[in-house]
């Protein structure tokens, strides 16, 4: 039986991101493809969703951004994570670990 | 940031709205591309592989929409933090700029610092005389003080400031222009009785005084129509905020109390807000009625009724709609109407001139009279003065910041060949020019507060001038210049830096002399030198009219001779025991350490002259004397005591006693007038009537000054007390000459004086020379001022011309070098700088001169018996000109000639 595609919850988009960029720089379709290839599929996130995200945390200097230009001449806009974006995404797992401990604890059979 | 491999990094950031667009447009198409080719690769057509991309993609427009907004702000922020950190770069590189070159620094913060200051100096004072209406006066733009202008000979007008009580009710009730209008005169009373006396300046305001000038009280009252009448029981007071602050030490309680002022007991019933002093720049220390008190002061019954007695000043509130304008013309009218009815002179006309009284009756007043006080008169020329010196710190700023750009005209060229865009590097130079000026400022304020201080304390001494020194006004006056200043030196020398040839600079090196001087800094150092010519010609005419005024022969001694007079009404009966007091007061006098001699008389120079009929037998009238004849009564010690000289004849004897002879002594001038023969001597004048008995001529003295400074000679004559020639009011003044510290001397002559009565009032001893004082006070201020000035200016111009020269001899380092190795001589090369530097100080001499020529004749009634054109003061002034310019370029020079050959070459 197929399952559905997990919703995701707000702002897990944003640490899975930042999580990605800490292999090196990526372009989003990189981070895109990488997310999807890791959790096989099994997250439903738009790409688009996805853009946002990445401009969004670059407004935050989360992230910073450069163009470059591919062998074939096209304009390629490649993010990395800057100092401040690894420390919030410390933040963020060290939470998201708190979190998914407690709902375990709850859910895990007596 | 590391790059992902094979791609080439560009240095760009989005920073318009198109930019963004093209930006969010790029990166989904490439996102779009590469997903479509994953689909294809999996074995999709390419065009449904294109649609899945999309629909994984999710909604393309809201999407692209939301990026483009998220990327316009985040452009937004980075182009401001990149301003932001662009000029805090410029103004840190600056400063470090300036701190490498601390001469540079130091001397354009401290020109620009001085000339700064003296304007804003200047402000404070011209804003306390001329911009700001009187302190506590309702501000509502239709207060008038109100002037009267009559036609006088010539084509010229008159301005009045004064009025008649008739004239003003007149203005009050019928002229139908004014719903509100009061009258005030102010004078000297004495505050308390005995030794503790003092003096104080008392108002005498008509009923609707305060409510016409719209003043409320501090504290209590102030004064109403129902004070000013004739039959109320008590006389009420109201006081000056410093009087009560400095006399009453600020107590509450005086409100009720009843104070000695004169010869009359008042109830003060209110203490005026801080700084009130009516419409008047001097200080009033109170205020009272007019009506209870003007007999006090006047000794006169009819001044409600005589239109003949100009001394009231008059203030109105012109009803809404009506300009000053009108209100002149419609009160005119009625003015003159009025005058005719009562067979008076019905030629003036009513000026409705502005509420601040030191502008006068304004640009009304007609030609030749601006109707400025004197000292608003004096301080509108120091305050174009001290423009001007603005005008050469900004000539000698730009000249500074020239020579500093060419200085680093090859740094210049390096950072524009870097990429440094021009606007950028104008910034940068006007970032260095705003710092000088905001630290100038900083100093020009704390100068001026020192500077006002003084001008308050001494210059300006009797104008009421209270609160702080640094307003926010001076603050926002001072800022707003040092903003002007930095513009307009800063900016034409940044702009031309930014613009100068790239190549040329770079190839330039300083054995190729590097950039000489451009002709901008030439006309420069032309302009700063012909402004300061200007200003040392009139600080050289101000110091010659002051040194006149001192050396002028008065005919008496004025710092010597102490003149003593008090008000004997009510503490000692008119007629003979006024004259036994004075008696009394000659033979105290005489006891005091320190006076060599003692006399009485009836006027004293510069304070009170007395006419009476004056006939010669056998002749009708004596057309020869227009002005006069001016009398004195004194006592045989006269010309001893004032120090005036017997130039015919003999003086008054100690033979000359009641029942002798009635003699006389004329001055040169009335010897002259009626005698021209020569023949004084032994001739009959008859005083008081024709039908007296003759008083002899037996000398003739030489002539004085009478009251002004500027009056042509007049006739007078001088006769005995004891003699009965004249039958004076009893009133008389105590002359005192003494030897040593005038001043030691006042305060035993006081105490002994009231030793003679108990309760007498203030006694008033003043030296002539302080009676002379107020007359002088224009030529003082003048000639202390723009001597200040004009020091300054020279100075400023001095630094300027010695910085070009030295920066220049600087420059041409390597050719003197050589020049010198060829054999030039060190006088050699001396000359050759000092000649070029001492040119430029030459034509701004000659421009500044011919401007000075062309002037002067404005200053021409501030002068005092020196021309315009004195060509002893241009001659001087060229002189201390070419000195200086020698020394500031002489310095440089000599630095050059001292130099080895060898040593300059090689320098590099």
């Amino acid at each position: 039986m197929p399952t559905s595609p997990l919703q995701l919850l707000q702002g897990t988009l944003d640490v899975l991101v930042l999580k990605t960029l800490t292999w090196g720089p990526n372009h989003g379709y990189g981070v895109a493809r990488w997310i999807r290839d890791t959790t096989d599929d099994a997250l439903a996130i738009e790409d688009g969703a996805l853009y946002t995200a990445l401009h969004r945390m670059e407004r935050r200097a989360w992230i910073s951004s450069e163009w470059g230009v591919t062998p074939e001449g096209r304009r390629v806009k490649q993010y990395a994570l800057t100092p401040a974006g690894r420390r919030a995404l410390n933040a963020e797992s060290a939470q998201w670990q708190r979190y998914v401990t407690a709902v375990a604890k709850v859910l895990q059979p007596a | 940031m590391k790059r992902l491999p094979g791609f080439r990094r560009t240095i760009d950031h989005a920073s318009s709205a198109a930019r963004v667009s093209r930006d969010v447009d790029d990166e989904i198409s490439w996102h779009l591309d590469r997903v479509t080719a994953e689909f294809v690769a999996k074995g999709m057509d390419p065009v449904s592989a294109r649609r899945a991309a999309e629909q994984q993609f999710g909604n393309l427009d809201a999407h692209r929409q939301a990026l483009r907004q998220v990327d316009g702000a985040t452009a937004r922020q980075r182009r401001w933090r990149s301003l932001l950190a662009d000029t805090v770069g410029d103004l840190r590189y600056a400063v470090r700029g300036l701190f490498r070159e601390p001469l540079f620094a130091l001397g354009a913060i401290f020109t620009l610092a001085v000339g700064l200051a003296a304007n804003t100096t200047m402000f404070s004072v011209i804003d306390r005389l001329l911009l700001q209406p009187p302190p506590h006066v309702r501000d509502d733009g239709r207060m008038s003080l109100v002037y009267f202008q009559k036609p006088g000979r010539g084509g010229t007008t008159f301005v009045q400031s004064s009025t008649s009580y008739p004239d003003f009710a007149t203005l009050r009730d019928s002229t139908g222009v004014v719903d509100q209008a009061a009258a005030w005169w102010v004078a000297d009373a004495s505050l308390g009785r005995g030794l503790d006396s003092r003096q104080i300046r008392v108002g005498l305001a008509s009923g609707d005084f305060f409510a016409t000038l719209g003043t409320r009280a501090a504290i209590g009252r102030t004064l109403g129509p129902a004070d000013d009448s004739r039959t109320a029981t008590e006389t009420p007071i109201v006081i000056s905020d410093a009087l009560w602050r400095g006399t009453y030490g600020a107590d509450p309680t005086v409100i009720g109390r009843v104070i000695q002022v004169s010869q009359r007991q008042l109830t003060v019933v209110g203490v005026l807000p801080p700084g009130f002093h009516g419409p008047s720049v001097r200080r009033v220390d109170a205020w009272v009625p007019m009506r209870p008190m003007v007999a006090e002061f006047l000794g006169s019954d009819n001044w409600e009724t005589s239109r003949q007695w100009f001394w009231l000043r008059v203030v109105a509130h012109r009803r809404p709609g009506v300009t000053a304008e009108m209100a002149s013309t419609r009160a005119t009218a009625v003015h003159q109407a009025a005058n005719r009815a009562a067979k008076e002179d019905s030629t003036s006309s009513v000026v409705f001139g502005p509420i601040e009284i030191a502008r006068g009756a304004g640009l009304s007043a007609g030609s030749g009279q601006s109707g400025l006080s004197a000292q608003a008169q004096v301080a509108t020329w120091l305050t174009g003065v001290a423009g001007v010196v603005l005008l050469i710190v900004c000539a000698n700023l730009a000249n500074l910041l020239l020579s500093r750009a060419a200085r680093r005209r090859r740094e210049i060229a390096v950072r524009l060949a870097l990429g440094v865009r021009r606007g950028r590097l104008v910034r940068q130079f006007l970032g260095e020019t705003a710092i000088l000026c905001a630290v100038a400022v900083g100093v020009a304020l704390l100068l001026s507060v020192g500077g006002a201080g003084l001008m308050r304390r001494t210059l300006l001494e009797d104008v009421a001038w209270e609160g702080p020194a640094l307003t926010s006004r001076l603050i926002l006056f001072t800022l707003a210049a040092g903003l002007a200043t930095a513009l307009l030196a800063g900016w034409l020398p940044a702009w031309l830096a930014s613009r100068q040839d790239l190549t040329g600079a770079l190839k330039a090196s300083a054995r190729g002399g590097g950039q000489r001087r451009t002709p901008l800094q030439r006309v420069l150092l032309v302009a700063q030198a012909a402004l300061s010519v200007l200003l040392l010609c009139g600080a050289g005419l101000f110091v010659r009219s002051l040194r006149n005024v001192a050396t002028m022969p008065l005919g008496y001694d004025a710092q010597e001779v102490l003149v003593a007079g008090v008000d004997l009404g009510g503490v000692v009966a008119p007629g003979e025991p006024t004259l036994q007091f004075w008696r009394e007061a000659q033979d105290a006098a005489r006891q005091v350490p320190g006076v060599v001699s003692v006399s009485l008389g009836v006027t004293a120079p510069f304070a009170s002259s007395w006419g009476t009929d004056f006939f010669l037998p056998g002749r009708d009238s004596i057309p020869e004397i227009t002005d006069g004849p001016y009398i004195n009564s004194v006592t045989p010690e006269w010309l001893t005591t004032l120090g005036t000289r017997v130039v015919r004849g003999r003086g008054f004897l100690p033979t000359d006693v009641k029942g002798s002879e009635p003699v006389a002594l004329v001055n040169e001038h009335m010897a002259r007038v009626l005698w021209p023969s020569g023949n004084a001597l032994g001739q009959c004048i008859k005083v008081g009537a024709d039908t007296a008995p003759c008083t002899t001529v037996v000398g003739v003295t030489e002539n004085s000054v009478r009251d002004n400074l500027k009056e042509e000679v007049s006739p007078q004559y001088l006769v005995l007390q004891n003699q009965g020639v004249f039958s004076a009011p009893s009133w008389r003044q105590l002359f005192v000459r003494t030897s040593g510290d005038p001043d030691l001397v006042i305060a035993s002559l006081r105490e002994r004086l009231h030793g003679l009565r108990a309760n007498l009032p203030w006694i008033e001893i003043r030296s002539i020379a302080t009676l002379m004082d107020e007359g002088v006070q224009p030529w003082r201020l003048g000639a202390t001022m723009f001597g200040v000035f004009g020091l300054i200016a020279l100075l400023v111009a001095a630094v300027g011309l010695y910085a070009v020269i030295g920066y220049d001899v600087t420059q041409r380092w390597h050719e003197f070098g050589v020049r010198s190795a060829l054999g030039a001589r060190p006088a050699h090369l001396v000359r050759l700088i000092v000649s070029d530097g001492v040119r430029h100080a030459g034509v701004g001499l000659v421009v500044g001169l011919v401007a000075a020529w062309l002037l002067a004749p404005l200053a021409k009634d501030m002068l005092f018996r020196v021309s315009p054109r004195d060509v002893a003061t241009l001659a001087s002034v060229s002189a201390v000109l070419l000195v200086v310019s020698l020394a500031a370029c002489w310095l440089p020079a000599r630095r050059a000639s001292r130099l080895e050959p060898t040593q300059a070459i090689r320098a590099e």
